[in-house]
């Protein structure tokens, strides 16, 4: 039983607020042995920027031992979220708790102005569609006006290059023919299928792509009309409160009925997933976010544990597989989608850190550029010695990163999803 | 023809024996004290080409308590002291260059305790490791470390002793586990521990092994056992170039092939043996070999894999077998060796060399040196521990003729040199003794300070057998 | 020379962003692996190159303040606690693989390379580095240094002295030296084997020279599961009474395999009281007669069931599971606190029952995860009150107890975590006062102004400082 203390207002101590003494704290017994597995120590060497010593700054501030600073917060939002630490620890620590307890009292990231910005962004953008679809029809005209481009070649230095590498929007923001699609052939089961912003927006094909291989594999899909953004991102950003709302509304849109709550997107599933305790001390909602998460499945997952019917289709090309952090680490997720890679006649090469972030992570490579290039150029490297022409990565913002990535550091190779190869494979 | 004693320039101080200091010892050892000539004169040696240094009284304890009785009288009346096991070290370390009374430990011969089931054993210091091995032989277990001659494990431990089965089980480095020394003002002390593996405090056993009783006189060691292994093979295979020779034990250490013993002879030994022995070995570079394991299987098989090994580098005629008689039939080469070199040239001096090179430089050191001897006079067979990189020369000199003994020095002195150069080290397993201490200085540049220093800490007055090792 | 000043100096040194002196940054170096002391230093450095640590511990010593060297931070005797405050220089950005040596099996490596990593580096040659302790995806080899760590497989290989060759070191007032070499042995006092295990109180290492081994051609890996842990106990001796070395031999009790269990598939069984984990290598068609004999050992000794590893993942599998079984505590109690004795093997199963018998006494859970070959074992008593509270004097009861039990068995206090601050007042149970001066005389040499690492290894007669979970540490 967790004893909180109560949050006090954020300014009533002098730094960003004070920490409550949760409970997954104690479990740490400080082994070390997350260090090397975290992407920010390995570029660091700071114990710092180490999930232990991020644990312990937390700690140390619930004890009253140090105040929130900016300092602090800096440590604490260097931190990928990417939970590599928490496959790593022998002790079972929830390291992924620890840091969203410490972000809801922290608030957004960076200085003031980034902070509005994404408090604004998360509070009055995410939680509704209309305004995502006007968003990504802006980003269209942006991008095909030939406007971007010629803000690319205007704008110094990382901005302009990454205005130039920008996802390119989806030519139609993802809409579904209707709400309930028959499956096709013998019914083996009723899902639900959450859409997702980014996959939306930027990869709407693929979402197509997957309700068909659904549909082919005997599911009758639902796409409940009235479910919004999943909340990660604002759980991930210090934006709990209106995390918390999006998830009531999404439990409330989405069927009972259904075997399972698909996802195609590594973060939201993660997300999901622990809406149970995102709504714990939700007296209407608590019982009934525990239901809604222990139904909701990958799609890797799901279609590993059905049984896809599926006909052999090899590549010619070499292919490798990124391990999306929130499905391997978030979900302990990895073996099912490379079993179902395999199903379909599709021989992997392994990438050495297949698991190691990308440095991706939401909104991160915006917020934290430097770290996040980093990650990227190690990473790009680690493909490249594949040798691969192919990877799939079966997670949006793993693919705007990888594909920035592919063009940044010169490595010729195509990033796609894991339903794309299935799609493309018949199943 | 005496040797120039190193010096740092001030004449060496020579003590001279006090009528006290002869009463005081009296009173505790009665007659085992002895000023005579002949005692002496044997105590003023080891088997170097040294010369010899005799102390002024030999001194015969029989417990680590009259050891330090003995080292508290001594330190009053600031005697030198050298500790003395058998007498077979090979770079001076007993010559008493400063007089003073020697310590002869080869009456401590008693085995304290001896635990089979936790493969270690405790003897005083004048145990030899024959001795040992022979106190050993019904247990199913022996003590590694063999080097050529009967020495005192006391000695072996003061000079880090090597021999060759170092390859496989380790020198006395890796098998002093505790040792009980009388320091220089009569302190006793304990190093170490019987668990096998400790990390508590300093390990001040690491101090003691190697220092060459410059430090303190070890009156005790615990050292560690090793199983006899069920089952032995042997093996030899002659080489067409030493570089196959060495080429073969690097790739059978490379596989993993536990070998128990490898040793590298030269052709001028292998035509020293074939006279002396009257055999018909082959005159080239020669490999014998030796394997242990659990089964027979085992070791035919590793026989048979380093048959392999050497086919491709090479080897012509590699014969093994796991018969015991056999086994000592395909080694006699190498056990006759040293009594072979002796009979190229009877009368003669032989002053055995020793140097360490990393096993990769091994073939290049040893070709080398073997340039440099074909462009002189001398014959000078040559022997290796291989998979260790340590090899021997052995020159054989005209005690009389200056020349010869000039030459010897400087064939040697370029060899460890070439061999530092290569990463490698003045001494393999003899020590340092006087007769290297210059090597060492090259070797080590500030870490010779801190040796010093840790001399001068722990025998400020300089009594445990000075002039050795490190200059103070 | 006042703080400020200091730090521009040092600024000047190692770079801006690796002078930390903000709050926040230093209260993370305050604790390593170890959780019942704290102290924060007064700076952390964190150089790169061997003259930037020789030029970082003679300004440290121009400002009259200690210096504590620290790896990763994973030990578990406090040996890089700053308990008297001073710089904290951190080995962590030294990571390079200076110098490769396939042909001779020898690396020369910086202090900050993480264990792990290095074998790591190694396997497409065949090689490895030998000594593994439970920490090793963490630790760094100047960290293994400084503890003389072991691990399960310093059954066949040695500890970590018996794997390095030679060290460079930045002496206590900033020079440099180098001790040791390449050769297998070096002439002169054996100083590397004596700056082994010295816990950072003789020298701060910047290089390693550590021997490397060939990996075998075959291996293989048992679990033996028994039903009482004496019998297993006496398994060990029947397996090394045989004449065969294992690469490694490891007991588990069921309270350990139950906790791994919880957050990891290892394959250990639910519902055993003890398992052993033996490990064989050769040529491969020694091998399997090799395991052979030895599952035929085990079993004549009282195996319930015998579980062999048949892939290469089932084999990483239990070795995670093992080296996961500290952390895995984490899981049974806030606190554990792993003991690190080692006693002659012959004596296993006696000081086996004492250690049960005591945390019976004692009223303690004690969880057991141990070299059993070289009877080395981890008594980890786990527990829930803070160590604030008074039954926390238990805790110390029983630690007591089982470090005196194995000294009286010819034991040591500590076979491989160090002396660190845990158990310096427990130094004089294993040495005379002779022999501790001796050792001190040494510590004279290497450090005469006494500002490396202060305060470890020897006794001080202060008990080690208990860290509330609420209070705050004095200054």
């Amino acid at each position: 039983m967790a004893t909180l203390a109560p949050v006090h207002d954020p300014r009533a101590r002098g730094g960003r607020g004070l920490m409550p003494a949760i409970p997954e704290l104690e479990a740490c017994i400080h082994c070390g042995l997350c260090l090397n597995h975290c992407p920010t120590y390995r570029v660091t060497h700071l114990e710092a920027e180490s999930p232990r010593g991020r644990i312990y700054l937390v700690d140390a501030a619930a004890q009253g031992r140090l105040d929130l600073t900016k300092s602090v917060a800096d440590h604490l939002y260097l931190c990928l979220m990417c939970r590599a630490c928490e496959t790593a620890c022998p002790s079972g620590v929830q390291y992924g708790r620890i840091a969203e307890a410490a972000r809801e009292v922290l608030g957004p990231p960076g200085p003031p102005l980034t902070r509005m910005m994404v408090r604004l962004a998360l509070r009055h953008l995410m939680p509704h569609p209309r305004r995502l679809r006007a968003m990504a029809a802006l980003m269209r005209l942006f991008q095909r006006s030939g406007l971007a481009r010629l803000a690319a070649r205007v704008l110094p230095g990382t901005l302009g290059r990454r205005l130039a590498l920008m996802p390119v929007a989806s030519p139609r923001f993802y809409a579904p023919e209707a709400e309930v699609l028959p499956a096709i052939g013998e019914r083996r089961a009723r899902v639900a299928f959450l859409t997702g912003c980014a996959m939306s927006m930027f990869f709407s094909e693929i979402n197509e792509a997957t309700v068909r291989v659904l549909r082919r594999n005997g599911c009758e899909v639902v796409i409940p009309s009235g479910q919004i953004c999943c909340g990660a991102l604002n759980v991930h950003n210090g934006e709990a409160d209106s995390a918390r709302a999006m998830a009531r509304r999404n439990i409330d849109a989405f069927p009972e009925d259904v075997d399972a709550v698909v996802v195609n997107a590594a973060g939201c599933g993660a997300a999901m997933k622990e809406y149970g305790h995102l709504l714990a001390r939700d007296p209407l909602y608590g019982s009934r976010a525990q239901h809604f998460a222990s139904r909701v499945r990958d799609v890797s997952e799901f279609l590993a544990a059905l049984g896809m019917r599926t006909q052999s289709r090899p590549l010619s090309q070499a292919v490798t597989y990124q391990d999306p952090c929130h499905l391997a680490h978030g979900q302990r997720v990895r073996a099912e989608p490379r079993a179902l890679l395999a199903a379909v006649g599709v021989q992997l090469t392994e990438m050495a850190g297949s698991d190691r972030c990308c440095g991706s992570a939401g909104i991160y490579n915006v917020l934290q550029p430097e770290m996040a290039e980093t990650l990227l150029r190690e990473k790009m490297e680690a493909i490249r010695e594949t040798r691969a022409g192919v990877v799939v990565a079966p997670n949006p913002g793993c693919m705007i990163q990888l594909r920035y990535g592919a063009q940044r550091f010169g490595v010729p190779v195509q990033i796609v999803h894991l339903l794309d190869l299935l799609d493309e494979a018949g199943a | 023809m005496r040797e120039q004693i190193p010096t740092t320039g001030a004449p060496p101080r020579r003590f001279g024996l006090n009528d006290l200091l002869v009463a005081e010892l009296r009173a505790v050892l009665g007659d085992r004290l002895s000023t005579s000539a002949a005692v002496r004169e044997h105590h003023s040696r080891g088997e170097s080409y040294l010369p010899p240094a005799p102390p002024d009284a030999v001194v015969f304890p029989e417990s680590t308590d009259e050891v330090q009785q003995i080292v508290t009288i001594c330190a009053r009346h600031r005697a030198p002291m050298v500790p003395f096991g058998a007498g077979t070290s090979l770079e001076g370390h007993v010559a008493a260059l400063e007089g003073g009374v020697s310590i002869d430990l080869s009456r401590m011969t008693r085995i304290l305790r001896t635990s089979p089931e936790d493969m270690d054993v405790t003897v005083e210091a004048g145990v030899t490791h024959r001795q040992l091995n022979r106190h050993l032989r019904t247990t199913g277990l022996f003590f590694s470390v063999d080097p050529g001659a009967d020495a005192t494990i006391g000695g072996m431990a003061a000079t880090r002793a090597s021999g060759t089965t170092a390859v496989r089980y380790g020198t006395m480095r890796e098998n002093v586990l505790a040792l009980t020394v009388v320091l220089a003002d009569g302190r006793v002390i304990t190093t170490g521990s019987r668990a096998r593996k400790s990390s508590a405090g300093y390990d001040l056993t690491r101090v003691f092994v190697g220092s060459e009783g410059t430090l303190g006189v070890i009156t005790e060691a615990t050292v560690r056992l090793h199983g006899v292994p069920e089952a032995a093979s042997a093996a030899t295979c002659a080489f067409a170039t030493i570089e196959g020779a060495v080429q073969t034990v690097i790739t059978t250490i490379q596989l993993g092939i536990p070998v128990a013993r490898i040793e590298l002879l030269d052709d001028v030994q292998m035509d020293a043996v074939n006279r002396h022995s009257g055999l018909d070995c082959a005159v080239a570079p020669t490999l014998f070999l030796e394997f242990h394991g659990a089964s027979e299987r085992s070791v035919a098989e590793q026989a048979e894999a380093v048959g392999q090994i050497a086919a491709e580098h090479g080897g012509r005629d590699f014969r093994w077998t796991t018969d015991a008689d056999d086994r000592a039939r395909l080694w006699k080469a190498r056990h006759d060796s040293y009594f072979a070199v002796l009979a190229l040239r009877p009368g003669a001096l032989a002053i055995t060399t020793d140097v360490c090179v990393p096993i990769s430089r091994l073939a290049e050191c040893i070709i080398e040196t073997k340039g440099d001897l074909a462009a002189s006079s001398l014959t000078v067979p040559l022997i290796g521990h291989a998979g260790d990189g340590n090899f021997h020369l052995i020159y054989l000199i005209d005690p009389n003729d200056a020349k010869e003994m000039d030459e010897a020095k400087r064939l040697n002195e370029r060899m460890v040199l070439r061999a530092l150069a290569m990463g490698g080290t003045c001494t393999g397993e003899h020590g340092v003794g006087y007769g290297k201490m210059k090597f060492l200085e090259a070797e080590h540049g500030e870490g010779l300070n801190v040796m010093r220093q840790i001399k001068r800490a722990l025998d400020p007055h300089n009594l445990m057998n000075p002039g050795k090792m490190v200059r103070v | 020379m006042d703080r400020d000043d200091l730090i521009r100096r040092l600024r000047a040194v190692v770079g801006n962003p690796y002078v930390l002196h903000r709050p926040d940054d230093l209260i993370v170096y305050e604790q390593d692996a170890l959780m019942v002391a704290r102290h924060k230093p007064d700076l952390v450095v964190l150089p790169d190159t061997t003259q930037q640590v020789s030029d970082v511990v003679r300004l440290a010593r121009e400002a009259g303040l200690p210096i504590v060297a620290r790896g990763a931070g994973t030990g578990l005797s406090g040996g890089a606690i700053p308990e008297a405050g001073g710089v904290v220089v951190a080995l962590t950005r030294m990571t390079r693989l200076v110098e490769l040596d396939l042909i001779s099996r020898i690396a020369v490596v910086e202090p900050g390379m993480v264990n792990a990593d290095l074998t790591a580096m190694l396997v497409p040659h065949g090689l490895f580095y030998a000594p593994d302790p439970g920490s090793q995806v963490a630790s760094t080899i100047g960290g293994n240094v400084a503890n003389n760590s072991g691990g399960p497989h310093c059954l066949a290989y040695g500890v970590t002295s018996n794997n390095v060759l030679g060290l460079e070191v930045v002496l206590a007032d900033g020079t440099v030296a180098w001790v040791g070499g390449r050769a297998h042995d070096a002439p002169g006092y054996d100083l590397t084997g004596v700056l082994v295990g010295s816990e950072g109180t003789f020298a701060i290492v910047t290089k390693v020279v550590v021997r490397l081994v060939a990996r075998r051609e075959a291996v293989r890996t048992l679990l033996a599961i028994y039903d009482k842990m004496d019998v297993a106990c006496e398994a060990v001796s029947a397996v090394i009474a045989s004449g065969v070395v294992p690469e490694a031999l490891e007991i588990l009790d069921g309270i350990t395999m139950r906790a791994v269990n919880q957050t990891l598939h290892a394959g250990f069984p639910e519902d055993a009281e003890a398992a052993l984990l033996i490990e064989v290598e050769g040529l491969s068609e020694s091998v399997p007669v090799l395991m052979e004999r030895i599952e035929g050992i085990c079993r004549a000794q009282g195996a319930r069931r015998l579980q062999t590893a048949a892939t290469a993942e089932e084999r990483f599998s239990l070795w995670k599971g093992r080296k996961h079984a500290y952390g895995a505590l984490g899981k049974l109690g806030r606190r554990a606190m792993m003991l690190d004795v080692c006693a002659p093997r012959s004596r296993l199963p006696e000081i086996m029952r004492r250690v049960l018998e005591a945390g019976r006494r004692w009223n303690i859970g004690v969880a057991n995860f141990f070299h059993a070959g070289d009877g080395n074992l981890h008594p980890t008593p786990f527990f829930d009150f803070g160590d604030d509270s008074p039954e926390y004097a238990r805790v110390i009861g029983l630690a007591e107890d089982i470090m005196r039990a194995c000294v009286e068995l010819g034991g040591t206090i500590t076979g491989e975590h160090g002396i660190g601050l845990e158990k310096r007042e427990y130094l004089g149970w294993m040495f005379t006062d002779a022999d501790i001066a001796a050792m001190k005389q040494v510590k004279q040499v290497f450090d005469p102004a006494g500002v490396l690492n202060p305060d470890k290894i020897f006794p001080t007669g202060r008990a080690v400082h208990v860290v509330s979970r609420g209070a705050d540490a004095p200054a």
